[in-house]
């Protein structure tokens, strides 16, 4: 009687056991290939981008993983940009358009990892960065690749989770082998990731607008921090707009709490009054009780700091409860083109937003730049915007200094990249000594159609921070 | 005074939304015993529907009873393909409807991309009643989930079908032996409750974004109000929401919005406590 369930638990055991090894052997003739690929020296860098880039984005189709064609591989995570078939274009062809002719990049690739959200709550913001992570390949290669030897994009996605973005920075450096990641996405998954990078001794330039505060032996944080977006943009605001009374209204997590800490400071250095500060819950949808609190706070200034969702709830729900931009201005560090088209011109004419960058940016390389994103990508692509602008800066920072080190070193590259400056679309940004970046800092105020107008910059704002790694 | 005025009219409009928003699920759960974690995409289609008719420039109204229509079938369709097949099981019905949020969310993606998307209000601005401006869609809105919720209610406790809901839930297994078709039943419940949220979708689609992420914000607040209220007796669902909405709005008005969220949260924490073990029939 007991032979028979034994005998069945075992051959599903074997089932399994036989299943799991399949899976490793497909798992492992991938990281082989892989090494192999990139070993051979004189392999034209497209054909090797155009396979990674494949099994990047679907079911690997290559010839090793035939024999089990309809098993998932483990090592992927969440992915879904589909690649872009321009990358295929051979690097070694010089752009036509270039007065210089720099000797074309021959070699193995120097590789380069993307981390970013391409679903998930922050997924919106994914399209442009995988659209610039083509520029990135483009331009590089263009200019004569780094030290000598093209360059190849990697993206994975985090899904806005630390959990899969630890998972996705283990695959970037582990099965991509890549020589710097290159991140947009959440500080819960830098958290989660950076470790990874620290023990690979892997360089990690996180390229999204954050908190601050970071500071690592791997790590450049070249995003904005609060101190530079709202240090010189809070007294400009009560210059223009005559308000004394802030409101500071943010989801309830580290960036709005760390950004409001410090608008308290320039407030009240610029001789303001904060009337309340509230936080909500992430995935807050009814706002008619903190709309309330707002009326009654004789508020003239609100300071929003609201991602997403939450800022599209609060804007459309405080315009009939008499509190929108007409009544009380707004100040706002998040608010991005995809916010804003959602809640609407009659909802946002005449809001201001600070942010390093803005596809206005009105600059001749800016304007060629961006008139190339739309070409290229459709008019009607996923505006480009502060975050995709950012992963392209910290890539020409990061082929600057591999250049200036003459080695993709991970010790000699951070060593190159301090104090290091640049001109980019985004404006004239250099290196600091705390390992972040001073940048230029824009003002936007949003038009009665909707578009976004730079009204006010800043040029090399620097970030109070502080960082000694070593 | 006028605060006080306004702060009910708050606790009411938020009460009218929490209640629409978890009517579908109280029905689904109070009479299947299925955990519907797809309910959240349910709403989230329902204001995709309103989307859709705004972006074909209808009235917004029309939205209200298509979308009603358009989850109807589909909540039809996922009961004969997905929920009839696992129904008696809640723990298969979590992980099925769990796999089933995933593939709906990344439907809407496909169908209608990541981009955040919005229905204006077709009524904008505030109507002065009771001595206080209070935005005009909110009324409307209290006033067609009222009705929404009376009917529902009253189908299910005066109608012949609600004769019959009745006695598949007090036991399912004696109503089936009586002659009664569990279901033909089950897929009107399921069914009625993909409306609901659907109808949920459509009417707080000009409140915020419309995005495929959305139904995962409205997932927490429907179950929180379901727990709360009880979910074997179909006004426990308005009672819920009634509940959950003063102590939302109480905390938001005397602290604040993070401690309303922990208060409502430890309320849940706290009715389970003392709830007495539910009858059998409502899970089983």
């Amino acid at each position: 009687m007991r032979t028979l369930p034994d005998s069945r638990t075992r051959s599903r055991l074997w089932l399994v056991a036989s299943l799991v090894a399949l899976l490793a052997l497909v798992a492992a003739a991938c990281g082989d290939d892989e090494a192999e690929t990139s070993d051979a020296p004189a392999e034209p860098a497209a054909a090797d981008t155009a396979a990674a880039e494949t099994s990047d984005s679907e079911e690997a189709p290559e010839p090793e993983t035939t024999e089990a064609p309809d098993e998932p591989d483990p090592d992927e995570p969440a992915t879904t940009a589909a690649p872009e078939p321009e990358t295929t274009e051979a690097p070694d062809e010089p752009e036509p358009d270039e007065t210089e002719e720099p000797a074309a990049p021959t070699g193995e690739p120097v590789r380069i990892g993307i981390l970013f959200s391409n679903s998930g709550p922050a997924g919106v913001f994914g399209p442009p960065t995988a659209n610039i992570a083509e520029f990135i390949e483009e331009d590089i290669n263009a200019a004569g690749g780094i030290n000598g030897r093209p360059v190849e994009t990697f993206l994975a996605d985090d899904a806005t989770d630390p959990a899969v973005g630890r998972q996705a920075m283990e695959q970037l450096i582990d099965g991509h082998n890549v020589d710097v990641v290159l991140g947009t996405h959440s500080s819960a998954t830098r958290q989660a990731a950076k470790p990874l990078a620290e023990d690979a001794d892997v360089l990690y330039i996180y390229a999204a607008l954050y908190e601050g505060g970071e500071c690592s032996s791997v790590m450049f944080n070249t995003g904005e921090v609060p101190s530079q977006q709202l240090a010189p943009v809070i007294p400009w605001m009560m210059e223009q707009t005559g308000g004394q009374r802030w409101f500071l209204l943010g989801n309830d997590y580290v960036w709005p709490r760390r950004s409001f800490e410090l608008a308290r400071q320039y407030i009240e250095a610029a001789g303001g009054e904060v009337v309340g500060e509230e936080y909500v819950p992430l995935g807050t949808q009814d706002f008619s009780s903190v709309a309330q609190i707002i009326a009654g706070s004789g508020a003239d200034l609100i300071f929003p700091a609201l991602v997403g969702g939450d800022a599209i709830a609060f804007e459309t729900q405080a315009v009939d409860f008499g509190i929108g931009q007409d009544a009380i201005p707004r100040l706002a560090n998040i608010y991005e083109e995809n916010v804003l088209g959602a809640m609407g011109p009659a909802v946002t004419a005449g809001m201001r937003v600070t942010l390093g960058y803005f596809k206005e940016v009105d600059s001749a390389l800016n304007n060629e730049f961006v008139s190339r994103y739309f070409e290229r990508f459709g008019a009607d692509a996923p505006p480009h915007m502060t975050f995709s602008s950012h992963i392209y800066d910290a890539a020409l920072l990061y082929a600057a200094a591999a250049n200036a080190a003459g080695t993709t070193d991970t010790a000699a590259v951070a060593a190159a990249m301090e104090g290091l400056t640049l001109t980019t679309p985004t404006g004239d940004i250099a290196i600091t000594g705390s390992r972040h970046l001073a940048q230029p800092i824009y003002v936007a105020e949003i038009q009665a159609d909707g578009s976004q107008a730079i009204v006010q910059s800043f040029p090399s704002v620097e970030p109070d921070e502080t960082c000694d790694p070593t | 005074m006028d605060a006080l005025t306004l702060e009910l009219l708050n606790g009411v409009s938020l009460f009218a939304i929490l209640a629409i928003v978890a009517l579908g699920l109280g029905i689904v759960f109070g009479l299947m015993g299925v955990i519907n974690l797809a309910h959240g995409e349910f709403v989230m289609l329902g204001a995709y529907v309103a989307y859709v008719v705004h972006a074909n420039g209808l009235n917004h109204w029309l939205s209200v009873p298509l979308a009603a229509v358009v989850l109807f079938v589909l909540g039809v369709v996922i009961e004969v393909g997905l929920i009839r097949r696992i129904h008696r099981q809640p723990e298969l019905t979590i992980l099925a409807t769990f796999g089933l949020s995933v593939c709906l969310r990344q439907i809407a993606e496909l169908v209608f991309s990541k981009d955040f998307q919005s229905v204006p209000n077709p009524v904008p601005g505030a109507t002065e009643a009771f001595g206080v401006l209070f935005p005009t869609y909110r009324y409307l809105l209290i006033a067609i989930v009222a009705v929404v919720v009376a009917v529902t209610l009253l189908a299910f406790t005066r109608s012949r079908f609600g004769l019959v809901v009745r006695a598949i839930v007090a036991d399912r297994d004696l109503a089936e032996s009586a002659g009664i078709r569990t279901g033909v039943t089950n897929l009107c419940a399921f069914g009625v409750g993909a409306a609901t949220a659907g109808i949920a979708g459509a009417l707080v689609a000009p409140l915020g974004a419309v995005e495929p992420q959305a139904g995962l914000a409205y997932l927490p607040g429907a179950f929180l109000v379901v727990i709360v209220g009880g979910y074997n007796r179909l006004w426990g669902v308005a009672a819920g929401a009634l509940v959950v909405a003063a102590v939302q709005t109480g905390v938001i008005h005397f602290y604040d919005a993070v401690w309303a969220q922990i208060a409502s949260l430890a309320l849940a924490v706290l009715v389970l406590q003392f709830r007495r073990p539910t009858p059998a029939g409502a899970i089983a």
